[in-house]
């Protein structure tokens, strides 16, 4: 009989595996990434706790996003007086056309991704990344960039709009197999 | 709404910069079509891949040999809780803000003047969305300004008309100070977090989990609970009541008022002004033989726009001690009588509260006067009042009348209001 501790390396192998995109998934259905952070975190307790259930490695993503799912909507149901996060009905929409994408697809997403981001100018680079390592959130990033807050969101809008278009571009590409010129 | 605004309002959620209305907006959009969904979900991938993608390159840059993956982090702490709720206990506890000052934020803002003086004495007049707080007092300047902070555990209060308030946080929670004008408060319940406490000057509110509204003046403060439950305390003799939701109280600084709970009124669709009770702003001048008394219109500093002028206003609450709250019904009109002794716009204002509680929205109607002794009698239909800005609701059908303002650009006009009248021809 396998103890916690034979298991644990083999748990944390699949779990590393899938996290990116059990991570792309709680974004999918929750408003901030901190709510992102705070619910990957309970659904990895839960996951361990119940890692019995799991019948093989291969039902391992579809098993962990049911988990991912269920404490999304607690955690949304915590915050439900707040008025800037979706309704559960919406939410469960969501998740419900999310169940199947796969590790795979985020992954061609992400070396699109990579590819777009270099079609950018240093500046604009450095702005999309931004948001996610300055604390104090736009406000803040705008005074340091001497913008106006609002030319800075519809900047921001814009060159984020632009590279999901590209993504969107650069895997329909691939899958031509790089015939466009 | 075409595939543009939608996608400009997905942008504007996944930068956390969504207002109230843009996301009713956007949630009904994507409730019904499924196209929207999938750009919604690629919108998430992108946002998962810039993050990893940013983290990286911080990682890079800052600590080359220290790098741990997201998934690694996470599985750590989640592996760690798992064998004790230590861990769990200690995450909670411990700030997520890196700067533990910062404990309240603001989420909306609207309308003429608002000011922050942090309690180090900085001041800015400039309030954007999403600005850190950590204590100080937030000021709504004028009758068409408002602003809604959140704080760092959900809660929610929105300011608005002429009103102040201070607050704080310790270890014994947080402290909102109301010193005058309107406040409405959204608690959320956190079970190991002491009552919130609301002061005002003369009574003292602990909440916990609840839904409601303070008005206060130097005299008297009214509470209306919506949701839950807060205990009320008359500061002039230290007395207490416990106001139930869908129920009332006034404490005055006169203890011979009297300091009991009443459920909430039934709703009403007339209201007639009392002057000079409620004014808020304005020279009350009594009436002579004969005359009746009006509301002179006087100055005020006001901003819109980023820029500052002056203009007359003249300003009341429509929440009489005395009188049931008035719904504004589809068919009902405001009459306004009064008299402006020279040609001018006049710009006459509602604001609103939503039935169950919370600030709703400003709302506006303008109309040119000429100049003359005699009175002028304007009957205004509801449904000419438009939304002052976006993020309100577009109709104010259905909503609790709070207060009214009238108000020129031109401070030679003289306004004076004599009476305003809510009601349903």
């Amino acid at each position: 009989m396998q103890t916690d501790k034979d298991r644990e390396p083999e748990f944390m192998r699949l779990f590393v595996a899938h996290e990116p995109v059990l991570r792309a998934f709680a974004r999918t259905m929750l408003p901030n990434w901190e709510a992102v952070d705070d619910v990957l975190q309970e659904s990895s307790v839960v996951m361990w706790k119940k890692l019995d259930q799991l019948q093989d490695e291969a039902g391992f993503l579809p098993w962990a996003k049911v988990i991912v799912r269920f404490e999304a909507l607690r955690a949304r149901r915590r915050v439900a007086r707040d008025r800037l996060v979706l309704s559960e009905e919406t939410i469960l929409k969501l998740a419900d056309q999310e169940l199947q994408v796969s590790h795979d697809l985020l992954e061609r997403e992400r070396e699109a991704l990579k590819r777009c981001l270099a079609k950018l100018s240093d500046e604009h680079c450095r702005l999309v990344m931004m948001p996610y390592l300055e604390a104090g959130g736009l406000t803040q990033l705008a005074e340091r960039t001497q913008r106006s807050a609002n030319s800075l969101y519809k900047l921001l809008g814009r060159l984020r709009e632009k590279l999901r278009i590209c993504v969107e571009q650069e895997l329909e590409f691939t899958a031509e197999g790089g015939r466009r010129s | 709404m075409n595939t543009d605004d939608s996608s400009k309002l997905i942008e504007r959620y996944f930068l956390g910069i969504i207002s109230e209305s843009e996301m009713e907006c956007l949630d009904a959009q994507l409730r019904s079509d499924a196209a929207l969904r999938d750009t919604f979900a690629a919108t998430a991938r992108l946002d998962t891949n810039l993050r990893e993608a940013a983290l990286q390159l911080e990682d890079e840059h800052e600590k080359p040999n220290q790098r741990i993956s997201l998934a690694k982090s996470t599985l750590w702490a989640g592996l760690a809780a798992a064998a004790a709720l230590i861990v769990a206990t200690w995450l909670f506890l411990w700030p997520k803000n890196s700067d533990i000052n910062n404990f309240a934020r603001i989420v909306e803002v609207g309308g003429g003047s608002l000011r922050w003086t942090g309690d180090g004495g900085e001041v800015t007049d400039t309030l954007t969305k999403g600005l850190p707080l950590s204590g100080g007092t937030l000021e709504s300047l004028s009758a068409n300004s408002w602003a809604e902070i959140a704080l760092e555990d959900g809660s929610r209060m929105s300011l608005f008309g002429q009103s102040a308030m201070t607050i704080s946080q310790s270890d014994e929670g947080s402290i909102i100070r109301l010193r005058e004008g309107s406040l409405s408060a959204e608690v959320t319940t956190v079970r190991e977090r002491k009552p919130m406490r609301f002061l005002t000057p003369t009574a003292k509110a602990e909440v916990l989990g609840t839904q409601f509204t303070l008005r206060a003046d130097s005299s008297s403060t009214r509470l209306i609970v919506y949701e839950g439950r807060v205990r009320a305390t008359r500061l002039a003799d230290g007395s207490t009541q416990d106001v139930p939701a869908d129920h009332f109280v006034v404490a005055a600084a006169d203890t011979a008022e009297s300091f009991v709970v009443l459920p909430r009124e039934h709703y009403v669709d007339f209201w007639k002004s009392a002057l000079p009770y409620g004014i808020g702003h304005g020279e009350w001048h009594p009436g002579e033989e004969g005359t009746a008394g009006h509301l002179e219109a006087k100055p005020l500093l006001w901003k819109e726009y980023g820029k500052h002028m002056v203009l007359d206003l003249a300003s009341m609450s429509a929440t009489g001690k005395d009188h049931p709250t008035a719904l504004l019904d589809e068919g009902a009109h405001i009459r306004m009588v009064g008299r402006v002794a020279d040609d001018c716009e006049v710009h006459f204002g509602l604001t609103t509260h939503r039935v169950g509680g919370g600030f709703a929205g400003k709302y506006i109607a303008s109309r040119k006067l000429p100049g003359s002794e005699n009175h002028f009698a304007l009957d205004l239909p509801i449904t000419s009042f438009d939304r002052q800005y976006p993020c309100f609701p577009e109709s104010l059908i259905g909503h609790e009348f709070v207060d009214w303002w009238a108000l020129t650009i031109n401070n030679e006009a003289g306004l004076e209001i004599i009476s305003v009248e809510l009601f349903t021809p």
